[in-house]
């Protein structure tokens, strides 16, 4: 569903990804590894449309469509949708009310039914328990004054009812205790289905401990160095980035 | 006969005040004369650096005659006191108030020519007096008709809190029809000992009007004042305070929202003069500006020697949705006491881009995104207000705006 070829992405004029190719097929989930600073966040923001980047070459296409084609809201209503390394504090818009905006402009764009206050707020409940996320949470400001945990089950909240079709988790593990790392994976877990498919981005193979991934790749000086099966992330933990670094070089 | 040299637009006020003088109660013709000799401001004042009035100067304006049959909305079913074209409506008035009888020599009338224009023209007011515990807002509702001949209302009018009284007070500004007209008002606060008064003003002037208002203030000791001013209206609009904190402990909060889009001008000006000790100021204005639209804030805080222990803070905020919007802003700290804590601080900016993409990110179009965060903007002052008809009131101007300004 998704197929990146040779992808080259700037910044500010200076190359960040540099010839990028990534399959993904629906129904998998593969989890992408790498060293601070090799690029992962980039392309996790350059699939779900962020400002700012330069496609110097190459492209990315979601079930055969040009997906860097599309405004970001447009790759959402798609089902692309991107768990946030940093989600942003919004002062002033209210969790529920920005969860409720957000589904009910999906479910437009589906030709489905808005959800109504009361609806959505049985629907929300539901999702939120699961996730451990407690009333005074849903409450607060969007993400603000919210600890580094809380942020990131938001996050998997959103993706839990967003529903999308190719879910991007950039670095959802980090910041995370033990506990919480369970709950999130949990999470994802009862997410995985032949109709979705999920990119899992991580600097870490903990969290691949609980989501077993059907491909592991590892991303370096902006391309897939190697690819593997899940017994690469373990390698990877054992050996580090060092050897395959090396052997590229 | 004496010869006049007169600055522009003068003579045809000076026909225009002829023209009522006769039927106008109280001493006059000196306050005329304060305003002849000054004019209309223009960016050489000062004070009016980044309004001029110029435009205003150079047209011909009637002053405006009661209408005793225009049918005024209101917000609330409460308390009410309304007046039409600057004149009080008895009938539709229900809370029992006095009139202003002419000019005292008050409030700025020997620095001000437009408050010098409106002691020489005001012919009517309301003054509200509270000396008791009052929950229960009053509404007070400025209604204007527009016409060809271009009227101008003024009014003056005057809320005295009494020691031991408290009460909230709605100050509505709204054009019956459309059309150009002139507003230029004056509303006097004076909260004497221990009194409080918290006062709200929806300025919805039409799209042709021009709203020119002053409040001069004065605040006896532990007095309270909370006021919030949320500008969407007028052509060009101008919201003058000056406060005269005179009494020890005394608190003021000044907040404003606005919202303004094509060639608007919206001007938020005040000036705090702390004169007694252990007094405290606040001011939060936040603006979102669209379009060709201006926001000038004029913020003068004042600490006079023996004021000690004021703490002055105010903060200005713009929100600039197209690269042809303007914010102009200067804070002034003049400081002659050395134990106080005062600050002030501006920030005018674009939307901020990283949550722009984060809410279009989980599929809310761009225009609803930016709608989300400028009503977030704004929100901080209007969640202040606890009056739910007028907080609705207040969306809904945000929502017009945002389909038009932003
Ligand atoms: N907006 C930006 N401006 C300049 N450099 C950037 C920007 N975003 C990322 N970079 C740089 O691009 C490289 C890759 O960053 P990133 O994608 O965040 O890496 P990762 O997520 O793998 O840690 C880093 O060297 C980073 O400094
Ligand atoms: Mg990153």
């Amino acid at each position: 569903m998704l197929e990146i070829r040779d992808l080259h992405v700037s910044v500010e004029g200076r190359a960040i990804l540099n010839g990028l190719d990534l399959s993904v097929g629906l129904g998998e989930i593969h989890a992408v590894m790498g060293p601070n600073g090799s690029g992962k966040s980039t392309l996790s923001y350059i699939l779900s449309g962020r400002e700012g980047y330069a496609v110097d070459r190459g492209e990315a296409l979601y079930d055969g469509r040009d997906l860097l084609a599309l405004e970001p809201e447009e790759r959402a209503a798609a089902g692309v949708f991107l768990a946030f390394q940093y989600p942003v504090e919004i002062p002033g818009v209210g969790t529920m009310t920005f969860l409720r905006t957000a589904l009910n402009a999906l479910r437009r764009g589906r030709g489905e039914d808005e959800l109504d206050a009361m609806q959505f707020l049985r629907v929300v409940r539901e999702k939120a328990r699961a996730l451990g996320i407690g009333e005074d949470m849903l409450k607060r400001a969007l993400n603000v004054g919210f600890s580094g945990g809380e942020k990131k089950r938001n996050e998997m909240l959103q993706l839990a009812l967003l529903e999308p079709r190719l879910a991007i988790l950039d670095e959802t593990d980090s910041g995370l205790d033990i506990d919480a790392l369970k709950v999130v994976a949990e999470g994802v877990n009862a997410l995985r289905s032949p109709d979705r498919a999920m990119l899992i981005i991580t600097h870490y193979q903990r969290l691949l401990d609980h989501i077993v991934p059907d491909r592991v790749h590892v991303l370096a000086k902006g391309r897939i160095l190697r690819s593997g099966g899940s017994e690469l992330a373990r390698e990877l933990e054992a050996r580090g980035y060092t050897d395959i670094l090396s052997e590229a070089a | 006969m004496t010869t006049r040299v007169e600055s522009s637009g003068v003579e045809s006020w000076r026909e225009a005040f002829e023209s009522i003088r006769a039927a106008l109660p109280g001493e006059r013709d000196v306050a005329f004369e304060a305003f002849a000799a000054r004019g209309f401001p223009t960016n050489r004042v000062e004070a009016w650096k980044y309004t001029s009035l110029r435009p205003l100067a150079r047209q011909r304006f009637r002053p405006a005659e009661p209408d005793r049959d225009a049918v005024v909305p209101f917000l609330n079913a409460g308390p009410r006191i309304v007046l039409v074209n600057g004149f009080l409506r008895e009938d539709l008035t229900t809370v029992p108030v006095g009139r202003w009888a002419g000019p005292d020599n008050r409030a700025g009338v020997e620095d001000e020519a437009l408050v010098a224009l409106n002691a020489a023209m005001a012919g009517d007011g309301y003054v509200l007096t509270i000396a008791e515990i009052r929950d229960e807002p009053i509404e007070i509702v400025h209604a204007t008709v527009p016409s060809p001949t271009g009227p101008v209302a003024q009014s003056r009018n005057r809320i005295v809190i009494a020691s031991g009284g408290t009460a909230r007070v709605i100050e509505r500004h709204i054009a019956l029809g459309k059309g150009a007209y002139f507003v230029n008002g004056v509303t006097e606060v004076e909260v004497q000992a221990g009194g409080q008064l918290h006062h709200t003003k929806l300025q919805e002037e039409g799209a042709d009007a021009h709203h020119l208002w002053f409040m001069p203030v004065q605040l006896d000791r532990d007095a309270v004042l909370e006021s919030a001013v949320f500008t969407f209206g007028a052509r060009l609009s101008r919201n003058q305070i000056e406060a005269d904190i005179f009494g020890e402990g005394a608190t003021l909060a000044l907040n404003g929202a606005y919202a303004i889009a094509g060639r608007q001008l919206a001007d938020h000006t005040s000036r705090i003069e702390h004169r007694a000790p252990g007094a405290t100021s606040r001011q939060v204005y936040k603006g979102a500006i669209g379009g060709q639209a201006r926001g000038v804030f004029q913020g003068h805080i004042i600490v006079a020697e023996g004021a000690q222990k004021t703490d002055g803070q105010q903060l200005n905020r713009a929100l600039l949705l197209s690269g042809r919007a303007e914010i102009d802003a200067k804070p002034v700290l003049e400081i002659y006491a050395d134990d106080v804590q005062c600050s002030h601080g501006a920030t005018a900016g674009d939307i901020d881009g990283d949550a722009l993409f984060y809410l279009r990110s989980r599929g809310i179009p761009a225009n609803s995104a930016r709608g989300l965060l400028v009503r977030a903007f704004l929100s901080e002052i209007l969640d202040e207000t606890p009056e739910d008809a007028l907080r609705r009131a207040v969306e809904d101007r945000i929502d017009a705006f945002l389909e038009v300004g932003a």
